[in-house]
């Protein structure tokens, strides 16, 4: 398991990014009501943080080209991004949000770059 | 002049004129046998099927955005939005975005969009024949930007004649003269009004762009030549866009009477229906770019500092991608894929107020003139920018208000 931060550290509604060095890439948390979600913080299109975007109901939008990601799912509602983003389980353990590491490691698969580009 | 194989390469003498009144039938034979191609004429690689034009569109390491004397830039000024990459372009996109973004056009801008097609509505009722596109399309479209833009006052036909020059200018890849000097009119005269505004808002900030542009919050400021040109760029694509994509749209409506009542009934088929109509229509048509680095594929090396058009208007009717391309349908798995506002960092920055001004003008049109109909058939012309020149059309509501009766 990898901490991330207190459960207390969380504004709810507000977008957490989270950098770490154990952290393969960026992370967000979002507390809504009781529940937490944790999704990459990366936009799936151009990079730059979501954590610098809008929240709105269950969507994160890019602050960049603004498809919203479905931060349950990861889906984008509409283009320039085609791609969902990952989405995380976490627990809190003695007060601290923690993911598995397993979850957030970058496969090979997770590497590839975008399907449509591949020549 | 003949290859090695005695071929006549399709587009080694093309011009501009041979695209201009029907692109497509050219655009298909380069797909199949030429999918990266160079024309002598236009001093430009084409790139004309889908997954090639994505490719560039989505590798700007390779592909920039920026050129050498690029032709965009001297028509509206250098340093334009559209031909910048990396950081400079997110400076000018942070910039400029805040007017447009997703959640600002609706609360911002839809009640003055509304009003505004009211108004042309209603001034149609008393026209039983019009032309769509001088009636209705123009004025909604450009006194949409003229707002949002922040420089009231400016007439429809100044931004017609403006963003004519400008595109005029954007594709004169055949160095047309004349053409030049329509563009340094129309510059220095967007030029004088954006100077004008930039002080007014300065003093006294407004919800315009140029105003957003002006107090922009940034490490480095934009000059106010900076602004005067990324006016100059909206005025050419954020009017030509809306102009040429609500027209079609109303011509694919009464072509087919099932989809207009879907379209009329469902939000979200409006909502398709207007990505089907930025695939077929493809209003920009290609995106100029430049090679930064020697590129080869298959047998076709490209060399650095060569120019280079993702022909989008040809990707989005490629039949590897889009089945039966050329149809206009709105039910296609894969409409999301288009390249009509490009999929990279370049993603059309006026689409959210695009697609507000068709959810606002297409059930608009049809609900209020009975019977709205064409006159006859248009036709397509452009291919850098496509559109239609007129849609003449006919109508039976009678205006009751003013007693005239039918």
């Amino acid at each position: 398991m990898i901490q991330l931060c207190p459960s207390a550290d969380l504004v709810p509604r507000k977008v957490t990014r989270i950098v770490k060095p154990e952290l393969p890439v960026p992370l967000a948390l979002i507390k809504i009501g009781e529940l937490i979600y944790c999704i990459d913080d990366t936009c799936s299109h151009e990079p730059t943080s979501l954590a610098d975007g809008w929240l709105e109901n269950f969507e994160v939008e890019c602050p960049l080209h603004e498809s919203r990601f479905d931060i349950r799912t990861g889906k984008p509602d509409c283009p320039p991004a085609r791609h969902s983003i990952r989405t995380h389980p976490v627990a809190i353990v003695d007060g601290m949000i923690c993911v598995e590491e397993a979850s957030v490691r970058m496969d090979a698969s997770d590497d590839a770059p975008v399907v449509d580009a591949v020549r | 002049m003949p290859t090695a194989e005695g071929r006549t390469k399709i587009a080694e003498n093309l011009t501009s004129k041979d695209l201009y009144n029907n692109p497509y039938p050219i655009y298909r034979e380069l797909r199949d046998h030429e999918p990266w191609a160079w024309s002598n004429e236009l001093k430009v690689w084409l790139v004309t099927r889908y997954d090639d034009a994505l490719f560039v569109d989505q590798h700007p390491e390779i592909f920039t955005a920026y050129q050498d004397n690029s032709l965009a830039e001297r028509a509206m000024g250098q340093g334009t939005l559209v031909r910048t990459d990396g950081e400079a372009h997110r400076r000018l996109r942070m910039a400029t975005d805040g007017p447009l973004k997703r959640r600002t056009v609706r609360e911002r801008w839809a009640e003055g969009l509304q009003s505004h097609a009211r108004e042309l509505v209603d001034q149609l009722i008393q026209k039983p024949e019009f032309d769509l596109v001088t009636d209705f399309a123009a004025p909604f479209a450009a006194q949409a930007l003229v707002r949002v833009v922040g420089l009231l006052g400016v007439t429809t036909s100044q931004i017609v004649d403006w963003s004519g020059a400008f595109i005029a200018g954007l594709a004169n890849h055949e160095n047309d003269p004349e053409v030049w000097q329509r563009c340094e009119q129309a510059y220095s005269e967007v030029g004088e009004l954006v100077r004008e505004k930039i002080a007014s808002v300065r003093a006294v900030p407004d919800h315009s762009l140029i105003s957003a542009m002006a107090h922009a919050n940034l490490d480095d400021p934009l000059t106010d030549e900076e602004i005067a040109t990324q006016v100059r760029l909206i005025f050419s694509g954020g009017f030509n866009e809306p102009w040429d994509a609500i027209a079609t749209l109303v011509w694919h409506l009464c072509d087919q009477p099932e989809l207009r009542e879907r379209v009329l009934t469902d939000p979200a088929a409006l909502d398709a229906a207007f990505d089907e109509t930025a695939r077929w229509l493809t209003p920009t048509g290609a995106f100029p770019r430049q090679l930064a680095v020697d590129y080869t594929v298959g047998d076709v090396t490209m060399r650095a500092g060569q120019k280079l058009l993702a022909v989008a208007s040809s990707a989005n009717r490629d039949e590897r991608k889009f089945a039966s391309p050329d149809t206009f349908d709105i039910d296609r798995p894969n409409l999301q894929d288009h390249m009509g506002f490009s999929l990279g960092a370049h993603y059309c920055l006026g689409v959210y107020l695009a697609r507000e001004q068709m959810r606002t003008a297409i059930p608009m049109l049809f609900n209020s003139l009975d019977n709205l109909r064409l006159v006859r058939q248009p036709k397509l012309v452009g291919w850098m920018f496509c559109g239609l020149q007129s849609l003449e059309m006919r109508h039976d509501t009678t205006d009751v208000k003013n007693g005239f009766a039918k």
